[in-house]
């Protein structure tokens, strides 16, 4: 019944998708659970709206990277929180022409924990993508620290690893990986409650996740804008207003 | 003669026969008689089957041709330091003469394609007159000579010369190709004193004012290796800088680099010049030149963003990885009627600084770009003017991208901008279309994205959809249209423009009608486009820029330095005032030659918007060439381009022995190199006689009538002795 109701949203927003505005297209992929965080998208879109000028969709949508439909969306998201089958070697080149091409892969791991089986399908199949580029931590004078909110603190609605990690090239992020359940943070019922406890932090740990995962959707559309001279001066002025420590800056 | 088959199996046969007779005179006669004769027809009609024949071949001795080419260039006739010509002699009468005595030897003499001559021209009177040594062309026309004149032969070719090869193409390669062994014998003088010489100085071919880059020069010393040079680099004339440099071994080429900042824009000459060394006899070599064009430095790009999108991103990155760009970029990520439940100190927002940027640095800016941007929330109409000011009273540049916050959508219908687009807007009420479409490209220079319009056209194909379009009323008259929608339609009747250009007063203005062109980048998953998609935008980035390669009136000579009397072929692009091809200009040429006499030449159209000419310079020295292109009387616009003739230079300075080209000439093409001042004879690893067969017969034996009539006598006679004696 969903998939029926998300295919008729799909053709009667598919201009709007087609278009250029921020979709959330989600990789489906065979093996684990690639739909972890179903009511997790219309509420980012609707925050996104509501706090920016980012257009965003409210209805996500599954791509296969097989789907020639993959390249009409230079975002793409992947949760989970169990392993997967591995990739095939199409797959893998495909995905690997995606990235070449632009494209950027946000996956967020819905387990929560440390070192889980899902992070380790994920691990297992980026190196084949990048065998000479190797998911290393993201350092936090990156751009995706000051994309909208200043330095939020890592986190989802847990905590299993104080740092994002990712794979930068040609000055890009093409893969930005999070094991704390960002998405989790956005899960709501029906009647409007949130759906998953955040710990150990409670709700202020989810208001520094969700900043967290406005600023990994900000940077995916203006990629380093705010590394531009004329926002680090005042940004760091703002950071020694606040008594905040500079990245790279001993203080 | 030669045997086959059949001849073994009529010895046979003949064998049967005769162990028949013999085994009939010792038994049963007549049995013995009627099983000879089956045998007997039973070899005969197996000898048939196997189809004997008898061949007969005829064969000639042929000598092995070979022909000895002599270079009679001006340096084979200098004195100095030993006397080339009377070396070239003896080489031709110690080592080539002798080959007479074995071979087929033709003579012949290069100094550019070879001729043929006679031995006793080459000793007596030869003319070292020649203006080049063209190798290359003296191995493929000596080759071609000789397959002529002497057709199934084998061949070889004795080069004998100085190795000093100036020609236009590759010796090593044209020996590759020639298809016999090629034979080199070196004459002239080893360099036995030091020098050191300037190979190369390399510089890009644009430089940009107040950036700095770097001018390599290549050195390289014979018996030179370790003593210490210094190299001084010049600049129209004027000494910039100079740099001690520590030769490396001979062969080895040894890089002195210099940081250069030009400060001023037009055409800077660089020089390499190196002190000579004491005592260094061949100073000629000891400087090299270079040109740089040098254009105005960064261009500054202001960028205004309506709201955070992928276009934004994607051209970011283009622009960002262009060390010619400066960018300053504003996207409003947050408007006034957004929320915001977080205080504004966890923000890394900054308030924008309109009235600075529209008031104050306008003018810094060479490219404005407004995407989506609703310029009606943050700007005044005195705003709107100074920016129409910068684009047609500075010269400045206007980009405006498609989006739901763009063109008669966006409002600027009613601003002074919509004078400044190749565009006609509707009203607030124009359309917006988000249905996914291929752009249709019109061909126009800005377009190219290969070498040819057979590329473009594949590369086009190629590259994504599209996904939004502001569809304009129409595109204005003089606006060049880059592309189209492939069917929706403007009010005007026309296929909706997409992407337009046009001069607006000093300045240029491209209204691009899409938000969506990021999707070229991301292909389409068959092919990376992002490449393509960075090329496409550099180009209308340079076109809004001014810089040269979009220029109305291009020349370009295909090559930098030529040899005397070599064609220099200049190829003169045009377009017209909309930047579309000009097929119907006139395009006069002034040819200066180094002496400063001047000559006027008409060029031909070659193709869409290409005019040709070709002129030959017979004096060394640095020629300028002017192309002034009119249309009806108007003059579309000049350019100038400057090359160099060489040709004999390196003929009056090239003193002593290459043996390096020499040896290589021989080594791939099969043959040998001799020092002619060697004490060994020349020996061509050759067989001096080849047989070829000249003719070859055959006549077959099994299908003779005689044959046919033995079988069918044998055949008879068993049967007439079966039935004489009641055996049947």
């Amino acid at each position: 019944m969903r998939k029926t109701f998300q295919a008729i949203m799909l053709v009667l927003f598919s201009g709007l998708l087609f278009a250029n505005n921020l979709a959330f297209a989600r990789l489906k992929y065979d093996g684990g659970n690639w739909d972890t965080r179903v009511t997790a998208w219309g509420e980012i879109a609707d925050f996104l709206v509501s706090i920016s000028n980012v257009r965003a969709v409210r209805e996500p949508l599954a791509i296969s990277p097989e789907s020639p439909e993959l390249f009409n969306y230079p975002v793409v998201f992947m949760t989970g929180d169990a392993a997967f089958f591995e990739w095939k070697p199409a797959v893998i080149e495909r995905l690997k022409k995606y990235f070449d091409a632009g494209g950027i892969l946000i996956i967020d791991d819905s387990a929560g924990v440390k070192n889980s089986a899902f992070a380790g399908s994920v691990k297992r199949e980026l190196a084949k993508i990048f065998p000479n580029e190797p998911l290393e931590r993201i350092n936090e004078s990156n751009a995706i620290f000051l994309s909208f909110f200043l330095m939020p603190k890592v986190c989802g609605i847990r905590q299993a690893a104080p740092y994002l990690e990712g794979v930068e090239r040609g000055g890009q992020l093409s893969v930005i990986f999070s094991e704390n359940d960002m998405f989790g943070a956005w899960e709501k019922d029906k009647l409007g409650n949130w759906l998953k406890d955040c710990s150990p932090g409670g709700e202020a740990q989810r208001l520094e996740a969700q900043k967290l995962c406005v600023n990994v959707i900000m940077y995916a559309m203006v990629g380093t804008y705010k590394l531009d001279a004329i926002h680090t001066d005042y940004i760091r002025q703002k950071m020694n207003n606040l008594n905040m420590k500079i990245p790279g800056q001993a203080k | 003669m030669k045997f086959e088959a059949g001849i073994i199996a009529l010895a046979g046969a003949a064998l049967a026969l005769l162990s028949a007779l013999y085994v009939y005179s010792k038994a049963d006669r007549k049995r013995v008689l009627l099983t000879a004769l089956r045998v007997a027809a039973y070899i005969l009609i197996v000898f048939a089957l196997l189809k004997p024949s008898l061949d007969r071949t005829i064969t000639l001795k042929r000598r092995t041709a070979v022909a000895v080419v002599a270079d009679l260039s001006k340096s084979m006739g200098l004195k100095k330091p030993e006397d080339k010509a009377a070396l070239l002699k003896a080489a031709i009468k110690e080592k080539a003469v002798p080959l007479a005595g074995v071979f087929d030897v033709s003579w012949y003499a290069f100094s550019g394609t070879a001729r043929k001559t006679s031995l006793e021209d080459l000793l007596t009177s030869p003319r070292l007159a020649g203006d080049s040594t063209d190798i290359a062309e003296a191995i493929s026309s000596a080759g071609k000579g000789l397959e002529k004149d002497k057709p199934g032969a084998k061949k070889a070719l004795v080069i004998i010369s100085d190795g000093n090869s100036n020609g236009l193409l590759d010796p090593v390669a044209a020996a590759k190709q020639a298809g016999m062994p090629v034979y080199t014998l070196g004459v002239g003088p080893l360099m036995k004193g030091v020098d050191v010489a300037v190979r190369s100085i390399a510089a890009g071919e644009l430089g940009f004012t107040g950036m700095r880059s770097t001018v390599a020069v290549n050195l390289s010393g014979a018996n030179a290796s370790g003593k210490t040079v210094r190299v001084a680099l010049k600049a129209d004339g004027i000494e910039i800088g100079n740099k001690e440099a520590v030769l490396q071994d001979d062969g080895l080429e040894t890089v002195v680099k210099f940081e250069i900042t030009p400060k001023e824009t037009g055409l800077v000459r660089y020089r390499a010049e190196v002190k000579p060394l004491p005592g260094e006899e061949d100073i000629s070599n000891n400087s090299a030149d270079c040109e740089v064009r040098v254009l105005k430095d960064k261009v500054r790009i202001l960028y205004l963003s309506g709201h955070p999108n992928y276009e934004y991103r994607f051209l970011r990155q283009v622009l960002k990885t262009n060390p010619n760009y400066e960018m300053v970029s504003f996207i409003m990520l947050r408007g006034i009627k957004n929320l915001m439940p977080f205080p504004e100190d966890q923000l890394t927002l900054i308030p924008f600084p309109v009235t600075e940027l529209f008031t104050r640095d306008l003018p810094q800016f060479d490219i404005v770009i407004l995407e989506s941007f609703p310029y009606s929330e943050y700007m005044t109409p005195d705003m709107l003017n100074g920016l129409a000011r910068l684009v047609t009273e500075r010269g400045g540049a206007l980009l405006m991208i498609g989006g739901d916050q763009s063109f008669g959508i966006g409002g600027y219908a009613a601003t002074p901008l919509a004078d400044l687009l190749p565009v006609t807007l509707e009203g607030p009420l124009e359309r917006y279309d988000t249905a996914p479409y291929k752009m249709v490209p019109e061909l126009h220079p800005l377009n190219s994205l290969s070498y040819s319009r057979d590329g473009d056209a594949l590369l086009w194909k190629s590259m994504a959809e599209l996904s939004d379009i502001n569809v304009a009323a129409s595109s204005k008259p003089g606006a060049a249209v880059l592309g189209r929608h492939p069917f929706l339609k403007s009010k005007s009747g026309e296929f909706a423009p997409v992407l337009a250009a046009w001069q607006k007063g000093r300045g240029r203005v491209i209204a691009c009608m899409t938000g969506s062109t990021w999707r070229w980048a991301m292909g389409t998953g068959q092919e990376t486009s992002s490449g393509l998609y960075a090329r496409y935008w550099q180009g209308l980035f340079n076109w809004l820029s001014g810089v040269p390669d979009v220029k109305q009136v291009k020349i370009a000579a295909d090559k930098k330095s030529y040899l005397k009397n070599e064609p220099v072929r200049l190829s003169i692009s045009v377009l017209d005032e909309h930047y579309r091809y000009e097929n119907s200009a006139s395009v006069a040429l002034l040819v200066s030659d180094p002496n400063g006499r001047k000559a006027r030449e008409v060029c031909a159209l070659s193709g869409n918007g290409i005019y040709e000419c070709s002129v030959s310079g017979d004096v060394s020295g640095k020629y300028s060439f002017e192309a002034s292109v009119y249309k009806e009387g108007k003059e579309l616009g000049k350019d100038s381009c400057t090359a160099e003739v060489t040709g004999s230079r390196s003929e009056e300075t090239d003193l002593y022995l290459n043996e390096t080209l020499l040896s290589e000439i021989a080594e791939k093409s099969g043959g040998e190199y001799l020092n002619a001042a060697s004490g060994k004879a020349l020996l061509l690893k050759l067989d001096p006689e080849t047989e070829e067969i000249v003719s070859r017969t055959r006549k077959t034996l099994w299908d003779s009538p005689v044959l046919l009539l033995l079988s069918a006598l044998i055949l008879c006679g068993e049967w007439y002795i079966r039935r004489t004696n009641g055996m049947l």
